[in-house]
C-alpha cells in the first residue's frame, strides 16, 4: 500500500508538471494554474463590499409652498335668538292739519240809519294783486321748539334770478304759532352779486278772527310786507342759501302803512291764508 | 405606419417607461452578491456616529440584519451578514435605517447563487475548519503524555503490530491463490513501520477480522473497486463539486466497518482521477488528501477517542475500562468522528472553487456517520467481552504498543506541506501562508522534542485530560475568533488575521504538554 501511495503521489506530481509545462503560451509565473488549477475564478465584479460615506444632515429646507385651500365647511349651526333691540327714537311731529271749513257768514244786521255825508274819499285802493306765486314746499316737522314751515306763495322775483324757493319756519310762543325764520334756497348767486338788494314778503291776512289779541299791527284782510338785504353770496349756504330771521326782517302793514314797523314774529300764523308773495329787487 | 414610424413610437414607449425607474436608483448602488458568504457595508462619517442599522429587505423574506463591528479608529463601521444558501434570489435593497425611525435605501442588490466559494469569505466555516484542526492538534499534544503512551488489544490477526511478519510458506499453491487477498492485506499492513496508524489500522481491522476472515480479505478489494465507481460517478455528475454526498456517506461507512478498506477505497478514487485526467494542480492533490481525510478520519478519531478517553474517566488499566469510560467513549467518540467527517468535507469545499448546492452537508448525514460510529463502538465492546472462547479462533494474543513519539519527522514534514498548500490556496497569499504553516505545524514539531533537563516539578504530577484540554484549546480559539468578528475588518482581513491567531492557542498547549511530559518523564527517572 506504501508503495501504491509513492506511485500515486508521483504520477500525480507528473501530472501537475505535465499541465504546467503543456501550454507554453499561459506558463508564466504570474499564471499559478499549476497551483490553482484551471477552475472559474470568481468574477471580479462579485462580492463587491458597498462603501458609503455620509455626510452630516444637511440644514432644513426652504418651507413649501401653500398648499391649495380646502374645501368650505359645512355651515354652521343656526345662532341663539338675539336679545331685543333698544325702544326707537321717537317719530317726527305731524305735520298741521288743514285748517277748518270757515263758518257760514252770520245774518245780515238791521239797515242802520243813514249817516251823515262823507268827507272827500281817500285816494284809491292799491290795484289788485298779481297772480298768486308757485306753492311752496311742504313745511318740514316741528321740533320740540315747535316751528313750522309753510310753503304757499306767490314770488315775483327780479332779473338776478329766475326761481327761488321759501319755506317760513314758526316757533310756538305758549299760546299759539308766530313766524320766526325765513329760509330762501334756489336763488341765483348773482343776487347776492354786484348790487345790494332787497327780498320783500308779503303776507295777506285772512278774514277769520284774529288770534292775535295783543295789539295786533294788523286786521283782517291786511297785506303785510316784511323786507330784509340779501347777504352776499359768498357768505350763502347750499340748502338753504340764506335765512332771514326777525333780526333781519322789517314788516310793516302795506294796506295800514301807519300801524308803524313790527317784527316777522308779531305774526301769528293761524291768521295767515297760506300764500306768500315776495319780490326781490335793488336797494 | 412606415416602418420607421414604429422604430421612432417603440424607441419613445421604451424610454418612457424605463425613465422613472432609472431616475428612481441613478444615486443609488447596484452590487450583486452571492448567497451563502459573507457580505459587507462600510459606513464612514455622519453614518458611524448615529450607530445607524442596516437591513436586507426585500423579495418578500424577513429582514436580515447586518451585525456591526466596533468602531475603527477611522470613524467607520463595518457591517457583516451572513446570507444563508436558502434565501431566494432575485433583488433585495440595503436599507439604513436611523435612530429616528428614517429608513434610507442605500444600495441596490441582486443575489446570485453560490457560484464560487471562498472559505475566507465565510469565516463561521473557516473557525469550524480551524477549531477541528486546533481539537486535533491538542488530542495529538495530549496523547504525548505517559499515561496515554501504552496500548493495546486482544488480535486474532496474524499481523503484528511489532515485530517482523512471517509469511506462511509451506502452504499449496491453490491455498496460497485463494488466501491471497488475506495475505497481501497482511504483507501491506506489515509493510509499515510501527507507527500509531498502524496499531490502528490493525486494531480497526479486528472486528471485520472475527467476524469473518473472508470479509476480512475481500472487503478491501471491494473498497478499491468502490473508490473508482465512487470517482466514476462523480465524474458523470460533472465533478466533485456536484456529485452527490451519498456516495461519500457511503465511503465513509465503509471505513469505519474496516479502517483498512478505507485507505484503499481512498486510493482507487485517486487512481481513478489521475486516470481521468483530473490531478493538474496542486489543489487536486490536496482535493484528494482532504476526500481521504472525510473518509478515514472520522474512524481514525474515533479509534484515538476509543484508546484513550476511557481512561480519563476510571483507572488506567486499559484492559478493562470503566463503564463511565466506555459510556464518554461512545458519546464523545461518535461526535468527534462526525466533526472530522464534516471538517473533510469543508476542506473539500474550501478548494473547490465551483461548487454545488449539494455540497452542503446535512444534519442527516452527520447522524448517519455518528451512528454508524456508535454502532462500531458498540460492537467492539461486545468483541471485547467475548474472549472467544467458544470460537475455532486459537491464535489470540495481546497486542500493544508504546508511542515513544505520536509523530515522525515525516509526518511532521506532510503536516506542514498540507496547512501550507490549504492556506495559500484559501489567501492566495504566500507569506502570510508561510505564518499560518508554522503557527500550526510547531505544535507537530514540538512532539519530536522532550527535554531530557529542563523539568517543571509542579506539572510532573498534572493530570491530564484529552477531552478536556481539547475542548478547552478549541474554545480559546473560537473566543479569538468572536472577538475578531467584532472589530472592524473586511472578511478577507479578519480570515487571515484569524488564521494566525488561531494557531497560538494549540502551540501554547503544545508547550505545556511538552514540559509536563518531559517533568513527568524525569521525575520517573529520578525516582
Amino acid at each position: 500500500m506504501k508503495k501504491f501511495f509513492s506511485v500515486l503521489l508521483v504520477f500525480s506530481l507528473l501530472q501537475v508538471g505535465l499541465a504546467y509545462a503543456a501550454d507554453t503560451g499561459t506558463a508564466t509565473l504570474e499564471n499559478r494554474d499549476y497551483i490553482f488549477g484551471l477552475s472559474k475564478q470568481s468574477e471580479v465584479n462579485l462580492n463587491q463590499v458597498l462603501f458609503l460615506l455620509a455626510g452630516k444632515d444637511g440644514t432644513p429646507g426652504a418651507a413649501g409652498k401653500d398648499g391649495i385651500p380646502g374645501i368650505d365647511g359645512l355651515d354652521g349651526k343656526d345662532g341663539k335668538d338675539g336679545v331685543d333691540g333698544k325702544n326707537g327714537l321717537d317719530g317726527r311731529n305731524g305735520i298741521d292739519g288743514i285748517n277748518g271749513v270757515n263758518g257760514i257768514n252770520g245774518i245780515n244786521g238791521a239797515a242802520g240809519a243813514q249817516g251823515a255825508a262823507g268827507a272827500q274819499g281817500a285816494a284809491g285802493p292799491a290795484g289788485p294783486a298779481g297772480a298768486a306765486g308757485r306753492d311752496g314746499r311742504d313745511g318740514v316737522g316741528g321740533s320740540d321748539t315747535s316751528t313750522s314751515t309753510y310753503g304757499a306763495g306767490a314770488a315775483r322775483v327780479s332779473s338776478c334770478t329766475d326761481s327761488a324757493t321759501v319755506s317760513l319756519r314758526a316757533s310756538y310762543t305758549g299760546e299759539d304759532f308766530v313766524f320766526n325764520q325765513v329760509k330762501i334756497s334756489d336763488v341765483n348767486t348773482a343776487c347776492g352779486t354786484g348790487i345790494i338788494r332787497d327780498i320783500a314778503f308779503y303776507f295777506k291776512i285772512g278774514t277769520s278772527a284774529l288770534h292775535n289779541s295783543s295789539a295786533p299791527k294788523y286786521t283782517n284782510g291786511d297785506v303785510l310786507k316784511c323786507v330784509s338785504t340779501i347777504p352776499r353770496s359768498n357768505t350763502w349756504g347750499t340748502t338753504p342759501q340764506f335765512t332771514i330771521t326777525n333780526a333781519d326782517a322789517v314788516c310793516t302793514n302795506f294796506t295800514v302803512p301807519s300801524r308803524g314797523n313790527f317784527s316777522l314774529n308779531d305774526i301769528y300764523t293761524a291768521d295767515f291764508t297760506n300764500r306768500i308773495g315776495f319780490e326781490i329787487y335793488d336797494q | 405606419m412606415t416602418k420607421s414610424a414604429k422604430v421612432i413610437v417603440a424607441g419613445l414607449l421604451a424610454f418612457l417607461s424605463l425613465a422613472p425607474l432609472a431616475s428612481a436608483f441613478a444615486d443609488v448602488p447596484y452590487l450583486r452578491w452571492e448567497r451563502g458568504q459573507v457580505q459587507q457595508v462600510v459606513l464612514g462619517g455622519a453614518a458611524a456616529e448615529n450607530n445607524w442599522k442596516i437591513q436586507l429587505q426585500g423579495n418578500g423574506i424577513v429582514p436580515l440584519d447586518f451585525t456591526v463591528s466596533e468602531k475603527a479608529q477611522g470613524g467607520y463601521l463595518v457591517y457583516s451578514l451572513f446570507i444563508p444558501v436558502e434565501t431566494p434570489r432575485g433583488p433585495y435593497l440595503i436599507a439604513a435605517i436611523k435612530n429616528s425611525g428614517e429608513i434610507k435605501v442605500v444600495a441596490t442588490i441582486l443575489l446570485l447563487g453560490t457560484d464560487v466559494y471562498r472559505v475566507t469569505a465565510v469565516p463561521r466555516d473557516l473557525a469550524f475548519i480551524i477549531g477541528i484542526f486546533v481539537f486535533i492538534t491538542a488530542v495529538t499534544s495530549t496523547i504525548r503524555a505517559r499515561k496515554y503512551a501504552q496500548m493495546t488489544f486482544l488480535s486474532t490477526q496474524k499481523i503484528p503490530v511489532t515485530g517482523a511478519y512471517k509469511e506462511q510458506s509451506k502452504e499449496p499453491l491453490l491455498l496460497k491463490i485463494r488466501n491471497y487477498p488475506y495475505s497481501s492485506r497482511v504483507k501491506s499492513i506489515a509493510g509499515f513501520e510501527t507507527s500509531l496508524f498502524k496499531f490502528l489500522l490493525i486494531r480497526e481491522g479486528e472486528l471485520l477480522h472475527r467476524a469473518s476472515k473472508n470479509l476480512y480479505a475481500y472487503l478491501p478489494i471491494a473498497a478499491f473497486l468502490g473508490g473508482l465507481i465512487a470517482a466514476n460517478e462523480t465524474e458523470k455528475a460533472g465533478g466533485i463539486a456536484k456529485a452527490s454526498l451519498a456516495v461519500f456517506i457511503a465511503m465513509a461507512v465503509i471505513s469505519i466497518a474496516d479502517a483498512y478498506s478505507g485507505v484503499l477505497a481512498t486510493l482507487g478514487f485517486w487512481l481513478a482521477q489521475l486516470a481521468f485526467g483530473n490531478i493538474s494542480s496542486f489543489r487536486d492533490i490536496l482535493l484528494m488528501l482532504a476526500v481521504g481525510i472525510g473518509w478515514i478520519g472520522p474512524i481514525m478519531g474515533f479509534a484515538i477517542f476509543q484508546s484513550n478517553v476511557s481512561r480519563d474517566f476510571g483507572k488506567s488499566d486499559t484492559a478493562s475500562p470503566s463503564p463511565v469510560g466506555s459510556a464518554a467513549v461512545l458519546v464523545t467518540g461518535p461526535i468527534f468522528g462526525a466533526a472530522i467527517f464534516y471538517f473533510g468535507h469543508k476542506l473539500i469545499n474550501s478548494i473547490l472553487i465551483e461548487i454545488d448546492a449539494q455540497r452542503g452537508i446535512s444534519n442527516l448525514a452527520l447522524a448517519i456517520i455518528a451512528g454508524a460510529l456508535l454502532v462500531r463502538g458498540l460492537a467492539d465492546g461486545l468483541i471485547d467481552n467475548q474472549k472467544l472462547q467458544s470460537s475455532e479462533e486459537t491464535a489470540q494474543k495481546l497486542e500493544s504498543i508504546t508511542i515513544a513519539r505520536v509523530n515522525s519527522p515525516k509526518s511532521f514534514l506532510t503536516v506542514a506541506v498540507c496547512v501550507f498548500g490549504f492556506s495559500y490556496l484559501w489567501t492566495t497569499n504566500a507569506q502570510s501562508s508561510a505564518l499560518v504553516t508554522a503557527l500550526f505545524s510547531a505544535p507537530y514539531a514540538l512532539l519530536l522534542i522532550r527535554f531530557s533537563k529542563f523539568s517543571v516539578p509542579s506539572l510532573a504530577q498534572v493530570p491530564r485530560n484529552i477531552l478536556l484540554e481539547g475542548l478547552i484549546v478549541t474554545a480559546v480559539a473560537v473566543y479569538l475568533f468572536r472577538d475578531i468578528s467584532t472589530k472592524p475588518l473586511l472578511v478577507d482581513v479578519m480570515s487571515r488575521k484569524f488564521l494566525i491567531l488561531a494557531g497560538c492557542p494549540a502551540i501554547a498547549h503544545a508547550i505545556y504538554s511538552l514540559v509536563c511530559d518531559s517533568s513527568n518523564r524525569i521525575e520517573r527517572i529520578s525516582a
